[in-house]
């Protein structure tokens, strides 16, 4: 776990392409809970929020990592022309980049 | 001659390599131009320095096991408007590190999230990176 907590940046790339199972799922909650306002994350996915609860395969833990993820942190939505974020979480409106939780 | 070589020997032996390697140089460019001893030392040094922080980016990126190399100046923002450059530039700073903030890149596949994830990491950072598979990171040392 240290080999995680230590660095001052951790960049996961490609969250969400494959789902995780309830082990992994665990781990990258607890990854996510102890660097909290500890360390930085960068994350790529390919999932929008709303879909992370299916991604980790647990709604309540997936409303925990995002919690503590989202609460600072700046978000950079790539879209094509052609493609559409649908059906997105309230936490995410649809501007193409927005700050959320500067507090 | 001899005072130069015992100069650049002892550069040498104090780590200062780079700065062995131009001291020739730097003496016959400043004797010309008649620069002060503290200018011609802040030079050198200067050098030294640079030399110093291109091979620590090189040896970082060589650890970090990024599968290829890209940097932010070779992304093409035209290509990708929704992604604002000014915001980008900005977190390209790296002041986000020092405020414990995150960054989430969201995108479908290869719009370029990774590619600028990854071009990203490869900037000049006092950060150890990891670079794997998924496996990899949920398995490995937890």
């Amino acid at each position: 776990m240290r080999v995680y907590l230590r660095p001052k940046l951790l960049i996961v790339d490609e969250v969400g392409y494959m789902p995780l199972d309830p082990v992994a799922a665990n781990l990258f909650f607890h990854v996510v809970i102890a660097r909290y306002e500890r360390g930085s994350m960068v994350m790529t996915s390919n999932k929008i929020f709303g879909e992370w609860g299916e991604l980790l395969g647990d709604y309540v833990l997936a409303i925990a990592v995002l919690d503590r993820l989202l609460h600072h942190a700046h978000i950079l939505n790539i879209r094509c022309n052609s493609y559409q974020m649908t059906g997105k979480l309230p936490l995410s409106p649809s501007s193409d980049i927005q700050r959320v939780g500067q507090f | 001659m001899k005072a130069l070589a015992e100069a650049r020997a002892l550069l040498e032996e104090l780590g200062l390599e780079q700065a062995s390697v131009i001291l020739e140089d730097a003496l016959q460019t400043s004797r010309p131009e008649k620069r002060d001893y503290l200018t011609f030392l802040l030079d050198l040094l200067h050098h030294e320095r640079v030399e110093r922080q291109r091979r620590n980016v090189e040896v970082r990126a060589k650890l970090s096991h990024l599968p290829y190399r890209k940097t932010l100046e070779e992304f093409d923002f035209a290509f990708q408007p929704s992604l604002d450059e000014r915001i980008v530039r900005e977190l390209s700073t790296m002041n986000f590190v020092a405020r414990q903030e995150n960054i989430l890149l969201l995108g479908p596949p290869g719009v370029g999230c990774s590619l600028w994830c990854r071009s990203d990491s490869t900037r000049p950072v006092g950060v150890l990176r990891q670079f794997g598979t998924d496996d990899e990171r949920f398995t490995e040392g937890v």
